[in-house]
């Protein structure tokens, strides 16, 4: 845990609920991208973010410094996304949200998207269509290898965070990622 | 080391997580495998491309609309707020909901109650109810008697139980029929009555029966055994309280009288029940009053005996 996360956790058990909030602007960035990996779907990504964070709050108290807080958070968050995945009402309303405006009918100005950084706009829009097909190739993987890939090449966290988080041991999580890459490659090969 | 057992392990080199020895065969084999050099630069550049997506990032107001669930209230304080609030609206509507209810099951309630009653009634006046157009009237004069009929048989019972030796027990309800007496009687209670009018009777007939028949059981002309004695003794009372024997009936096996049938004044029944609970010796509590208003009242003996 790193000493800001720590102090902050101790902080907000003392009294302090800002405390909580420092907590929420230092990860929620990272957190969403997660979810929103696993959920595939922006409003979808943002009230299970949320939830996750309120999940936090009401047990933070009790937090034991077990571990790093950030592991704390991503096993709230990948348990809280799979009981979101089982759902009835993520299978019905799931769908693919354009990576151009994940924020859907909101009609706020995009926030996730690739930078446009060839003087070329038919560069941009081939490079959009890039990341929509990554993305449709990551939600096609089995489950299995999808947290894995998402924990690791995503959010790039270490093996050993990860199996913490999932439960996982490295040797399977090591099998998991190479199949899970292998796949995606053959998926993704002569697309765009 | 075979192409297929490399391709496996790409994984793992692109992580570093190889061993020493492992890792020096993968390359040595990259190294002269084009094909598998090619599948590293590939996955290798996918996971660079994976790292390198930029991320999703949450709504400018995450935090607000965090606070805002954060601050929402609990779904007890949601249902409350949907009963109570707000006050000066809701609590009237409330009360009148709950005076109605109340009211509709005062009324099923009774309206059970009044058929409980129903089924209670004798099935005798249920005939007559269901038979009699006029029945209301009956129904109500028998709704009126019947708390007294209980209590009757509660006592007669009550009676037996104590190991009393006489029964009394009021006929059901009709005020023509017989009050009947049940008397359970003793030799020692005979041979005792048998001479009991010297004291029950009145003082001119003891002094005469003193007189005239003094070792001689009463009456004078009765026959050698103790119960023609003791029905003439009955008699007796009855007709010195200003009534009548109607009849009397004998028990076929034994011979001895088992009813008789009389009536009398109803104002001089008390003092004929004292007298034979005399006879009987074990009567303890009162009789049963006759019926209000009734002039004549019949009577129905039962006599019992006993070694």
């Amino acid at each position: 845990m790193t000493e800001d996360d720590a102090a902050l956790v101790r902080a907000f058990q003392a009294g302090d609920k800002a405390a909580f909030d420092r907590l929420v602007l230092k990860h929620k960035d990272n957190l969403f991208n997660l979810v929103y990996w696993y959920l595939n779907d922006y409003q979808q990504a943002n009230d299970c973010a949320q939830e996750i964070f309120i999940k936090v709050f009401k047990n933070l108290k009790r937090f034991r410094f077990e571990s790093a807080f950030s592991t704390w958070l991503y096993k709230i968050a990948v348990n809280t996304c799979k009981n979101m995945l089982k759902s009835a009402t993520h299978r019905r309303e799931k769908m693919t949200v354009p990576l151009e405006n994940p924020e859907g009918s909101k009609g706020k100005n995009p926030v996730f998207g690739v930078p446009d950084t060839g003087p070329s706009p038919a560069n941009g829009l081939e490079r959009k269509e890039r990341l929509i097909l990554i993305q449709e190739a990551i939600n096609s993987l089995p489950e299995e290898q999808n947290r894995v890939v998402v924990l690791r090449d995503i959010q790039g966290l270490s093996y050993d965070e990860i199996s913490e988080i999932t439960g996982m041991k490295p040797g399977t999580i090591k099998s998991r990622l190479s199949r899970g890459r292998l796949e995606l490659r053959n998926r993704l090969e002569g697309k765009v | 080391m075979e192409c297929v057992n490399v391709k496996e392990l790409l994984s793992d080199y692109i992580d570093d997580t190889l061993d020493q020895e492992t890792r020096e065969t993968v390359e040595k084999h990259l190294s002269t495998c084009e094909g598998c050099a090619e599948e590293l630069a590939s996955l290798r550049s996918l996971v660079e491309e994976l790292g390198s997506l930029e991320k999703v990032k949450p709504p400018a107001d995450f935090l607000n609309q965090l606070h805002e669930r954060l601050d929402a209230p609990s779904g007890f304080t949601k249902i409350v707020r949907k009963l109570f609030v707000p006050f000066h609206v809701k609590i009237p509507l409330e009360l009148a909901t709950a005076t109605l209810l109340a009211v509709l099951v005062f009324s099923v309630f009774h309206t059970q109650f009044a058929e409980k009653q129903m089924m209670q009634a004798p099935l005798e006046q249920k005939t007559m109810e269901s038979n009699e157009i006029g029945a209301i009237k009956k129904k109500e004069v028998s709704l009126k008697k019947r708390p007294s009929k209980p209590k009757a048989t509660f006592e007669a019972l009550s009676r037996i139980e104590k190991g009393g030796e006489m029964d009394v027990s009021k006929p059901d309800e009709g005020i023509h029929k017989p009050m009947e007496l049940t008397l359970l009687l003793k030799k020692r209670g005979r041979e005792r009555v048998m001479r009991k009018p010297m004291a029950l009777g009145d003082t001119r007939t003891a002094e005469r029966e003193s007189t005239a028949d003094e070792e001689k059981p009463y009456p004078a002309s009765a026959g050698a055994t103790a119960e023609p004695y003791f029905t003439e003794q009955l008699k007796h009372l009855i007709e010195k309280e200003g009534g009548k024997v109607l009849s009397v009936e004998y028990d076929s096996k034994t011979g001895l009288p088992s009813t008789i049938q009389a009536e009398i004044p109803a104002n001089c029944y008390q003092t004929l029940y004292d007298q034979l609970k005399d006879i009987a010796s074990s009567l303890e509590s009162a009789p049963l009053s006759p019926q209000e208003g009734q002039a004549i009242l019949p009577l129905k003996l039962k006599l019992r005996y006993s070694e």
